[in-house]
């Protein structure tokens, strides 16, 4: 029983470890200015694949996503912006600290 | 700009959203889309929860689309599922007839609404709960404890209005297919066309078949009816920057058949009931914005139905024909922020039992200093070809000193003509004999009210807070005295007191990322008096408490809905002795519960859901009394208390496709 316990936590921490999961930040073109927009953005995107969370900013206008790269690119996720009619720029980290 | 917008608005409010209230729409999804330009000025607030308090004048709860989504929700009646303050149960175990409570008192002093028109009244009124398909609604707004002058006199209680998915939305088409365990299919349609850039139309299809009987009592009785209904409604809208219209067409015809068909029913002459209904029902709003600054315009709103039922139970026919029109012309003003004015004339006929003729005339004026205080006082006279001329004062108040704390209070008179067989026939289905006094009175009541709204941040997250009281008081009622005589029921004027009390406290909280929980007790203190005894009416639940809990985890793609209701116990109408000498049923009954949960996956384009309700399979053991011999003296199925069925499992799938503008 010990065993198998073990054999199973093994195979879920693989699992886990090979997930390779990055976080990339766009802004939009249309900006985002209204719940609305958050929501279409929200409703939507979930369902690309190999995406793990979305948190918009409505002040900064800015869409965070948490995405599994083994999955899906940067490159996948902006054309899921595509088939909602919004453009994504990626926020590059050092663009980022430039402007806070 | 601005300026133009809020016009706009007031103008969509008045025709198409809170023509009955001033209503403050927060939830995104029930906004009526303009234009995306239009929309940066509005302040639209997404709530994290779907049971939605807006923040207007009355005391309002919102049932949006994503409520709608937690549970089976195939028609309006199962809608209020997970709705703390409107209580829906069967009115009968024999017909499927269906009915609300709202302040501890029936549903017929509740004001239907449709698109803000009064709607479901009379013959109507016993299955109007499964009249408009859950897929059809947009929303669903609750107000409690008297209402806006402007839709009339009729409200006592409070008022229901239910807002169809539109032509003018964003383009949309959905599909909805349901089965549950006990054979019923429903079928859904709906989509809209926009022709050009103001005028568009929308078509809505609803089917529904149960064709299978289950006895799982073994008393012979069908649990529920056999029913066969179809219902169809077309629309058509113009939406333009003055002037705005909107028209609609309404078919329904249902067939239901209950009564000895099930698996132990007697052979020889069973026990049949076969109801038929038939409903038609048009409107056309129209409404034009002279003054884009002081948003002034003028707006007219015209209604009419058809209802035609042929019933049978047993070898008692019911057959009726009622018709109504209604007409509504209203102009409204603000002069400056805070002063604003509403007035209009309106005639309401019906032909229904009798005919009734009702011209009226209101003026509702409103003050308000930003978002802190909002008192609005209106008065209306109506003259009724039956009862004379009438008075109805209504006044609400509303003092909200921050973001935190918002106080309501309200008080109102409110008037109804009963038309007893035609909202109560389903009591044909006993042996009781169906006494009516000649010269009923008008029923009156006052409705006096104050809730009380708390949001207190704990832990990051805000803790939602609501009490609420409310005092329903009648000078006048007709009283349905199922006491006096346990083979009779009377309807009678009050002689006497009667009157309903109601507390109720609610908290709701998101324990932690997705997962919110809402818990809510109400208690009821409702009394009549019946052969000059003041007595607590029967078949009324004295308290409610309602647990529901909902998580959403991560994207939010799967969704889990629990929802429990602890129904409290109540007072039997009195019984008759056996010849054992023992009473035909019991003097009251005990409280039960109901417990419905939901699993839905969500698609890009739809969802699949999969659900039970009254999981812990409690029901009225015998609620059909006598039903070894419906034909005796002793026949009685409108003694239900409580659900007549056990647990229902159920499975149904959505599809939606929205165009992406």
């Amino acid at each position: 029983m010990r065993k198998l316990l073990l054999i199973m936590a093994l195979a879920v921490a693989t699992v886990c470890s090979a997930k390779d999961v990055k976080t990339v930040v766009f802004t939009t073109s249309p900006e985002m200015h209204c719940a609305n927009c958050e929501k279409k953005i929200k409703d939507n995107i979930r369902f690309e694949k190999g995406i793990k969370s979305i948190d918009t900013n409505l002040e900064k206008k800015t869409v965070t996503i948490e995405y599994d790269a083994d999955k899906t690119s940067v490159d996948d996720i902006k054309e899921g912006f595509k088939k909602i009619k919004y453009e994504a720029q990626e926020v590059k980290p050092d663009e980022k600290k430039d402007g806070n | 700009m601005r300026k133009k917008l809020i016009g706009f608005i007031a103008l969509l409010q008045l025709v198409t959203l809170a023509y009955g209230q001033n209503t403050t729409v927060r939830d995104s999804s029930d906004v009526q889309t303009l234009d995306g330009e239009q929309l940066q000025d509005v302040d639209v607030q997404a709530y994290q929860t779907s049971q939605l308090k807006p923040m207007g004048i009355s005391n309002m709860e919102v049932i949006g689309s994503r409520e709608l989504l937690r549970a089976a929700c195939c028609n309006l009646g199962e809608s209020f599922t997970t709705n703390p303050s409107v209580d829906v149960n069967y009115a009968d175990a024999a017909t499927g007839a269906q009915q609300i409570k709202l302040l501890g008192l029936n549903g017929t002093y509740v004001q239907m609404l449709t698109e803000n028109i009064p709607n479901y009244r009379g013959a109507a009124t016993p299955y109007s709960l499964g009249y408009i398909p859950g897929p059809w609604m947009q929303s669903i707004q609750v107000s409690k404890g008297a209402s806006s002058v402007k839709n009339g006199y009729e409200s006592i209680t409070g008022q229901i209005n239910v807002e169809f998915k539109k032509p003018q939305e964003t383009p949309f088409a959905n599909a909805n297919l349901f089965y549950n365990s006990k054979g019923k299919l429903e079928a859904n349609f709906g989509a809209n066309l926009h022709i050009s850039d103001k005028w568009s139309t929308a078509l809505l299809g609803h089917y529904e078949v149960l064709d299978q009987t289950h006895d799982e009592n073994n008393d012979g009785f069908a649990d529920m009816p056999k029913v066969k209904q179809s219902t169809f409604q077309g629309r058509l809208a113009r939406m333009g920057d003055s002037y705005i219209f909107q028209a609609s067409v309404k078919a329904l015809k249902e067939h239901r058949e209950s009564g000895q068909m099930g698996h132990h029913a007697t052979m020889g002459n069973p026990y049949l009931i076969d109801i038929t209904n038939e409903r038609y029902e048009a409107f056309a709003k129209n409404a034009y914005i002279f003054d884009q600054e002081h948003s002034s315009n003028v707006a007219l709103i015209l209604s009419g139905s058809m209802h035609r039922q042929n019933a049978l139970y047993g070898n008692k026919p019911y057959n009726t024909d009622q018709l109504n029109g209604y007409a509504s012309l209203l102009f409204e003003t603000e002069f400056d922020e805070r002063n604003s004015l509403s007035t209009g004339i309106s005639f309401n006929h019906d032909r229904f039992d009798r005919s009734e003729k009702t011209p009226g005339v209101y003026a509702q004026y409103t003050y308000k200093i930003d978002e802190i205080f909002t008192l609005m006082g209106g008065l209306r006279w109506d003259h009724s070809s039956i009862y004379g001329g009438f008075v109805t004062p209504r006044m609400h108040l509303k003092y909200s000193p921050n973001d935190m704390l918002t106080v309501r209070g309200s008080v109102g008179k409110g008037y109804r003509t009963a038309h007893v067989m035609s909202e109560y026939n389903y009591l044909m289905a006993s042996s009781r004999q169906i006494l009516i006094d000649e010269n009923l009175d008008q029923e009156e009541a006052w409705n006096t009210g104050i809730s009380a709204t708390l949001t207190i941040p704990v832990g990051g997250r805000d803790l939602e807070l609501s009490a609420e009281y409310y005092y329903t008081a009648f000078l006048h009622q007709v009283v349905v005295d199922m006491d006096t005589d346990p083979h009779a029921v009377h309807f009678t004027n009050l002689a006497g007191s009667s009157y309903s009390h109601t507390w109720q406290a609610e908290a709701s909280y998101p324990l932690f990322d997705g997962f919110t929980l809402m818990a809510t007790y109400r208690r009821s203190d409702v009394k009549s008096t019946y052969s000059g005894v003041l007595r607590e009416k029967p078949l009324t639940n004295r308290y409610k408490g309602l647990l529901t809990a909902q998580y959403q985890p991560g994207l939010g793609i799967w969704q889990f809905d629990v929802t429990l209701q602890l129904n409290g116990g109540g007072r039997m109408p009195d019984a008759y002795l056996l010849a054992d000498g023992t009473p035909s049923w019991e003097s009251s009954y005990k409280g039960y519960e109901q417990l419905n949960a939901q699993i839905t996956r969500f698609f890009r384009y739809g969802s699949v859901y999969v659900g039970g309700e009254n999981l812990t399979g409690r029901r009225q053991q015998n609620p059909i009394i006598g039903a070894g011999n419906p034909w005796g003296q002793d026949f009685d199925a409108t003694m239900v208390w409580g659900p007549v069925h056990g647990a229902i499992y159920y499975i149904g799938l959505r599809f939606n496709w929205n165009k992406i503008e």
